[in-house]
This record gives structure tokens, sequence and C-alpha cells, in this order.
């Protein structure tokens, strides 16, 4: 291991202890989260709406031509 | 409505409408940029084509106007045409409604016959389009006179949408600054509807006159 990686490494885990003991201290969990399965009927992030194309101009024809000029 | 420079500017047509007025041609002629030429008339000689027409036969200037402006107004709109097709563009009625009517009120303002804006509030429901003209040159250059100054606009306008609609169109002047108004009012929708308020027009005000024409 290049001692670039070793201290990488190093820092990691004392984060990790950091954190640990913080979580002791605080009556937390000190064990990892496990997060809770997947459920069918809630998606996990909202969807998004589809996004709708924007409108077509009207054009001056379909526009004129549209109006009840007799009425 | 938006300014018609930008409107016509995000569809790639600015450059029509950027290019400069009337130019000098030689040989003592002006045209305009589609080479039209142009030719001036001071406010005299109007006036004084009005006196010896009406005096020749009462309406006859108004007639005359009427027609003279019909047919230039389906002009622009054929000249418009073909300077798009020039540049492989679509058609004036297939462009979107707005770059069609910037071209309108551009030609207005661009020719100094004055500022006009196209209502379409009582298009969808009543059948009627509005036109105002703010500054109009036509009213200005002739005050006097008891009728309305522009017939020459209303028979442009009427043109000009006939062939934009494909249908047989007619416009009156409902309202006019010569006549007091702030502004040059017209209305544009099938010629047998106009026909039932042209008692009204010129007695009442162009408010009251749209409100019959939307009943």
């Amino acid at each position: 291991m290049t001692p670039w990686k070793s201290h990488h490494y190093a820092r990691a885990e004392e984060f990790v202890r950091l954190v640990a003991s913080a979580l002791a201290q605080s009556g937390g969990s000190s064990t990892p989260f496990a997060p809770p399965p997947p459920s069918a009927s809630v998606p996990p992030f909202p969807v998004p709406a589809p996004v709708a194309a924007p409108a077509k101009p009207v054009t001056a024809a379909a526009m004129f031509k549209s109006i009840p000029w007799k009425k | 409505m938006s300014d018609p420079t930008q409107t016509l500017s995000a569809l790639g047509l600015g450059h029509i409408v950027a290019e400069k007025g009337f130019k000098r041609e030689g040989q003592g002629a002006f045209a305009d940029p589609a080479g039209n030429r142009i030719a001036f008339a001071s406010p005299q000689t109007l006036r004084s084509f009005r006196l010896v027409l009406d005096g020749e036969r009462p309406g006859l200037w108004r007639t005359l106007q009427k027609a003279a402006g019909h047919a230039c107004g389906g002009k622009i709109a054929r000249d418009l045409d073909a300077r798009l097709a020039a540049e492989q563009q679509p058609a004036l009625a297939s462009l979107p409604l707005e770059a069609c009517l910037g071209f309108l009120e551009h030609h207005f303002s661009s020719h100094g016959w004055g500022l006009l804006s196209v209502d379409l509030t009582h298009a969808a429901e009543h059948g009627l389009v509005v036109a105002r003209l703010s500054y109009s040159c036509f009213a200005e250059a002739d005050p006097e006179g008891s009728d309305f100054a522009d017939p020459l606009v209303a028979g442009m306008l009427q043109g000009f949408f006939e062939h934009i609609s494909g249908q047989s169109l007619g416009c009156e002047e409902i309202a006019c600054v010569r006549r007091g108004s702030a502004q040059c009012e017209f209305v544009i929708t099938a010629p047998e509807r106009l026909a039932t308020v042209m008692p009204y027009l010129g007695r009442e005000p162009a408010v009251k006159v749209i409100t019959r024409l939307c009943v």
C-alpha cells in the first residue's frame, strides 16, 4: 500500500471510531444503520410528473380561420 | 402584445424588420426596403385631394381611400410572403400569430402611419378583431372634416386580414382622433355584421359599437 493510501485508510478508520464513540455517548446505537427493506407500494423516491412538451405556437392562419367571423 | 421586433428576432426574422427605412434610388426617387417607389405627400396635398373629390361627389374621397387601402393591404401581405419565400421561410399565415401581427405593426410604424396594435380579446367568442392606431398620420395631416380620417387604414387592415384568413372581411373605423378620441379604432369582422352598426358610427363611442357587435 502506498503511503498516501495507508494514510487515507488510517484516517477513515479513525473517523468511524470517533462517530461510533459519539453515538454510544449520546445513547444511540453504534451498530451500523440498516435501512428498511424497500416497499413495493411506496416508491423510494418521488416520481417526477412527465414533462409536457412545450405547446406549439398558434399560427396566424389557424387563429384567423378559427374565428367565427359570421357568428 | 410583446415587442414585435423581439418576437421576430426570436424566430430568426429580425433582420427583415431591422432593414433601414426609405433610401434614395437616384433619379430623384425614393424606395422602401422592398424596392417599392415611395412618394411623399404634404398635408396640404392630401387635404386638397379630399376637398376636390368630395366636391365632385360627397363621400368619393372615402370610397377611393378605402379601395386603395384594400389593394394596399393585400399587397403588403403578398410582398411579405414573397420576401419570406425568398428566404425559404414559411408564409406569413404559417408563422406564429405574434410574428404575423408583428410584421403588420412594424410595417405601419416604419412607414410613419402610426403605432398599430391588434386586440384579439373578442375574436374567439364574438368573431371580432379590434385594431387601434395611435399617432395616425392621416388624422394629423388632415385634422379637418366631419367624418373619420382613416379610410385608407381601414382598407389596408381589411386587405391584410383577408389575405391571412382567406375570408371575405370588412373593416370600419369606429373612433378617430379627428373626432376627439385618444386613438383611432377599427373593427374587423364579416361585412354583413358591420352593416348592422353602420348607422351608429360617429354617433356612438367605440366601446358601445363594440358591445353591439359582441351581443
